[in-house]
């Protein structure tokens, strides 16, 4: 999640409720204020993001957050562990080989460990 | 935290915002738990005012959006400011330490009346004792005291109730006398402590406290001014008045009784 946070952030300056909208739009499901908050609270914290509050339009106010050069090291890293993360599960996954050859026409079949 | 809070629209009282005080038991709960976890007070208006904004967006409650307020405030792992706790700690004990010196010092005022000495029999001197008790178990009992006010607070409060009626029995029953004081001694010195502890409560609230306000970084609703100063005076003057009024009203009682 928090490499899905950072990605948002990497378009510019947004906001929690802009951020939630955005992973929701993305397919994400609906994301909890209190799910997204303490995430946030945990990048300023480490200094992944810097903050800003900005007077709303037709509400109180919003509180900006930006990727810090750091935040940016932090997603280029993540992004690039996890593709290969993403790359080695596909390959595994992927029915080619001796699996394929072994079942017949698309009935692989899988057995699942009982330990 | 380690990056700076963030430049302010302006600055307002939580307590004075409309979204405050329509989701008051929420909001009260929230802040409570992060001031008890020493959360300093202008980020605990920052966390709240993001609470705020969030839901004046998605139109939820906050118990929807962000849950339980205690479980939410847990998660929000802040740093705590220890100077800011020993600072509620210090308050505390000189409030505590106040309550023997008023019983016992205004129990002498009407001894010194009569002109006799103030004694003590072995009931007295024990529900003195449980009395202290309860207060060194202060440390202890705050926290959840805090949290359910009437679960913890009542039973406590019937205790202390339960031994200022018993040490009152006492003192017409016919017990041995284990101490015997000069009543005018004790009840100018007591008043004298009390007087010292009162003003040590003062210093200790009149320290950072305009720093340590639970301010929002939001836009104040039109016509809702800032926190006053005015406020902000008495949020300090009178807990540490408190002491010295009571111990003054009851020993002018207890002087006009004898």
């Amino acid at each position: 999640m928090e490499l899905c946070v950072l990605r948002v952030m990497a378009e510019g300056p947004t906001y929690g409720y802009a951020i939630a909208a955005e992973l929701a739009a993305a397919g994400f499901g609906d994301i909890k204020g209190g799910t997204l908050y303490p995430l946030l609270a945990r990048l300023e914290k480490n200094g992944l993001v810097t903050v800003e509050w900005r007077p709303g339009e037709g509400g109180p106010g919003r509180k900006y957050f930006t990727l810090t050069a750091a935040g940016r090291d932090q997603l280029d890293a993540g992004l690039a562990q996890w593709q290969v993360f993403s790359a080695t599960v596909s390959d595994h996954l992927s029915p080619t080989g001796t699996d394929q050859m072994a079942s017949p026409a698309g009935s692989r079949t899988y057995s699942r460990s009982t330990t | 935290m380690s990056s700076s809070l963030p430049s302010r629209p302006s600055s307002q009282e939580v307590w004075e915002r409309p979204f405050v005080k329509t989701h008051d038991a929420w909001c009260g709960d929230f802040v409570l738990e992060l001031r008890l976890r020493d959360v300093p007070g202008p980020v605990i208006g920052d966390r709240l005012a993001e609470v705020e904004t969030h839901c004046t967006e998605t139109g939820e409650a906050p118990s929807d959006a962000f849950g339980d307020p205690t479980d939410y405030a847990a998660r929000l792992d802040h740093d705590s400011a220890p100077e800011r706790a020993q600072g509620v700690w210090t308050v505390t004990a000189a409030g505590a330490a106040q309550v023997p010196a008023i019983l016992v010092g205004i129990s002498a005022v009407p001894a010194w009346a009569r002109g006799e000495p103030l004694t003590y029999n072995v009931g007295q001197v024990a529900c003195l004792g449980l009395l202290l008790l309860v207060l060194l178990s202060l440390p202890l009992l705050l926290r959840p005291m805090l949290r359910h006010p009437w679960i913890i607070g009542g039973p406590l409060f019937a205790v202390v109730f339960l031994g200022v009626g018993v040490a009152a029995l006492s003192s017409r029953a016919d017990l041995p006398t284990v101490a015997q004081l000069p009543a005018p001694v004790v009840a100018i010195g007591l008043f004298l402590a009390v007087l010292v502890l009162a003003w040590i409560e003062y210093r200790e609230l009149a320290r950072d406290i305009e720093g340590d306000l639970v301010t929002s970084p939001l836009e104040a609703p039109p016509g809702q001014p800032a926190a006053t100063a005015r406020h902000r005076r008495w949020v300090t003057i009178a807990p540490a008045c408190l002491g010295p009024a009571a111990y003054l009203a009851f020993a002018a009682l207890g002087w006009l009784a004898a």
